[in-house]
């Protein structure tokens, strides 16, 4: 998933990249409104972390133009203010969830989980998938009731194709959910890991429709 | 002396104009006493100078026709006057009826004399060396001035009280913008500065007015900081607890060495710990600066719901936390969203950090029409005497927990702002262990 993380406290946004990455998703850190307006101008992002005290702006004020503008990207409120009036603007100005500062890394692992499911139009984080049993809440997979460990990149791919289960995802759209701006994406990366998971959860799992992308074959049922 | 200001000027009027009324009534007594003294004598004289020639026509014709008119003439004037008539000899040749039958005086000076209780005028006939005394007892004087002053006390003192009546009216319709003012300061507390109205007040009180204006927006202004101040100092001192607290959970997820793990992990608990204290000191000091009260009634359901599902979802198992609203469940104010939020979290996190370790959490709202809502944890019977001291700042329950044992302290504060009361029990209520806190909003607010 290509998360949008707009924070402007440099420790803080460090730690929150590092975490959203070290998960599989691609990142990309903007420390300005400015420059995250021009980001969202030109990548699909599939989630926003957006502080709400920027340098040149109040973070709802964006959300607000965000949503004026169409966009139905899922946004998660990061934020040092916990007013209870407050969180009701940000909710009516078209936050998906509020976190308020400090919090749990886990927790917001959870939330961003959550969020992308919801948006994904199957809130249910448990999925079978043949023999396969996934818990995407708690990154959770086993094949006739035995674990399979996956890497973060490894889920992100799984992730990816598991939202849209059915649909060709093609192999751009998999690496930018996986890459940030500016990181060296190897030629064959994606098809690095969908031979991976191929290898660890049966070669079936992930067709491949040659020249256009990948897809996962089934009825997802609950 | 009376206190009140209307009750001293109503006083000071009445009894200072009754006084100048009294004054008045004694000096115009005064002046009709003189006159009428004056009156008198004229009348006195001029029956002298009347029955003298009679007197002595009727002495020397010894004619009884004289002395007849004589009565007649002095019955006819009034019953305090009397007259002797004495010869050159001094003896009395006649006397009216109820002159006394020796002489007024014995040597009587021509003119006007007083003896005794008599007014007498005496004159003299120079050819038959006859003398006349006329008197009029003095009695008759004081009456006449005494009925005098009477006709003039009674309609005073029954003005008395009419008086008084309308000083009231006119001091109480003075009165009215002093009231009116002290009573709009009355109403001016931590919670409500609006701005006093000056334009409307008479010249007497604006500077009262505008002095009490200055001094509340001041205050406002003042307030505003301190809280303004409380509100931000949360946001500058969470941004950076949650930067180090992020960095060393990443630190923790990326080393692998378990010797500086378990280090890394201590470190980690002691930023909680901290944020947490520093949490607890940014309520106190928002409940210090009087966010509690609200100036309208605020439905509160909406805030219990989102710190319900905010405290669930920071728990590692959010399904311990039962959360039940009564059928027809109401919560109404005059209460800070802020403040009733940070009453009901800091219940739940008592309950979570000293209720039995993965323990069920009740929270029920009430339908009672007070507003009533309970926090019910699992969890060994406190005894009464450590329950009476929790809502102490700073004091702790018998609990190797985490927790500043402030939480409750907060709680009870906000609560007695805004009216309301909290209960501590344990055991709970129908169980034989555990604990509750039971919150009671106040209708008033």
């Amino acid at each position: 998933m290509r998360v949008l993380l707009i924070e402007d406290d440099h420790v803080l946004g460090e730690a929150v990249r590092e975490h959203v990455a070290a998960s599989g998703h691609g990142v990309d850190w903007m420390k300005r409104i400015d420059y995250a307006r021009e980001a969202l101008a030109t990548v699909p992002y599939e989630l926003v972390l957006l502080d709400l005290n920027l340098p040149d702006g109040r973070g709802l004020d964006f959300l607000r133009e965000l949503r004026r503008s169409g966009s139905k990207v899922p946004v998660i409120v990061l934020t040092a203010m916990d007013q209870i009036a407050s969180r009701i603007e940000g909710l009516n100005s078209g936050a998906d969830d509020y976190l308020v500062k400090p919090f749990d890394l886990s927790e917001l692992s959870a939330r961003l989980a959550a969020v992308a499911r919801r948006y994904g139009g199957d809130p249910n984080p448990l999925l079978r998938l043949g023999n396969l049993d996934i818990d995407l809440a708690r990154r959770f997979i086993s094949i006739a009731g035995r674990s399979v460990d996956l890497t973060a990149r490894e889920w992100a791919v799984l992730e990816r194709l598991l939202r849209r289960p059915n649909a060709i995802i093609g192999k751009s759209e998999i690496e930018e959910s996986l890459y940030e701006f500016g990181a060296e994406i190897e030629s064959n990366a994606v098809e690095v890991y969908v031979s991976r998971l191929r290898k660890k959860l049966g070669h079936d799992t992930i067709k491949t429709i040659r020249g256009v992308g990948y897809k996962v074959e089934s009825k997802v049922e609950a | 002396m009376p206190s009140s200001v209307t009750a001293r000027l109503i006083l000071g009027l009445t009894l200072g104009t009754t006084l100048l009324w009294c004054g008045a009534v004694a000096y115009s007594g005064y002046t009709s006493y003189r006159e009428l003294g004056e009156a008198f004598d004229r009348g006195l004289q001029e029956s002298a100078q009347h029955l003298l020639p009679l007197a002595a026509d009727s002495v020397d014709a010894g004619g009884s026709r004289a002395a007849h008119e004589i009565h007649h003439f002095i019955e006819g004037r009034n019953e305090y006057l009397s007259f002797q008539l004495r010869d050159s000899a001094g003896r009395i040749v006649m006397r009216s009826r109820d002159a006394p039958a020796t002489p007024y005086s014995q040597m009587p000076s021509p003119g006007f004399s007083t003896v005794g209780d008599y007014r007498l005028y005496t004159d003299t006939d120079k050819t038959s060396g006859l003398t006349i005394t006329v008197a009029e007892t003095t009695r008759g004087r004081a009456d006449a001035v005494f009925e005098d002053a009477e006709a003039m006390l009674w309609p005073l003192l029954a003005l008395i009280p009419l008086n008084a009546l309308v000083i009231w009216f006119a001091v109480r319709s003075a009165m009215r913008p002093v009231l009116r003012l002290s009573g709009d300061i009355a109403t001016r507390s931590g919670q409500n500065l609006a701005p006093i109205d000056v334009s409307d007040q008479p010249g007497e009180l604006r500077p009262i007015a505008e002095a009490v204006a200055k001094l509340l927006e001041r205050l406002r202004a003042a307030l505003d900081a301190e809280r303004t101040f409380a509100a931000n100092s949360a946001h500058e001192l969470r941004t950076p607890i949650a930067g180090a607290l992020a960095r060393t959970q990443r630190l923790i997820a990326e080393v692998s060495d378990p010797g500086i793990r378990s280090r890394v992990h201590e470190v980690e608990s002691t930023l909680k710990r901290l944020s947490e204290l520093a949490e607890k000191l940014m309520q106190l000091s928002r409940v210090d600066a009087g966010i509690s009260v609200a100036d309208r009634e605020v439905d509160l359901i909406p805030v219990l719901d989102m710190v319900v599902d905010d405290s669930a979802r920071r728990l590692e198992t959010p399904e311990r936390i039962h959360y039940v609203k009564a059928d027809g469940a109401k919560l109404c104010a005059h209460m800070d969203m802020d403040a009733f939020a940070m009453v009901v979290r800091n219940l739940i996190d008592n309950a979570v950090n000293h209720g039995a370790p993965g323990g069920r959490i009740d929270v029920r709202a009430g339908s009672d029409p007070d507003g009533i809502v309970c926090v019910t944890n699992e969890g060994p019977v406190v005894p009464a005497e450590a329950l009476a001291a929790l809502t102490r700042r700073f004091v702790r329950g018998q609990t190797r927990s985490a927790g500043a044992g402030l939480g409750l302290a907060i709680a009870k504060t906000i609560l007695s702002q805004t009216g309301g009361n909290l209960e501590l029990s344990s055991p709970a209520p129908g169980r034989e262990d555990g604990f509750e806190a039971r919150v009671r909003l106040s209708r008033i607010g």
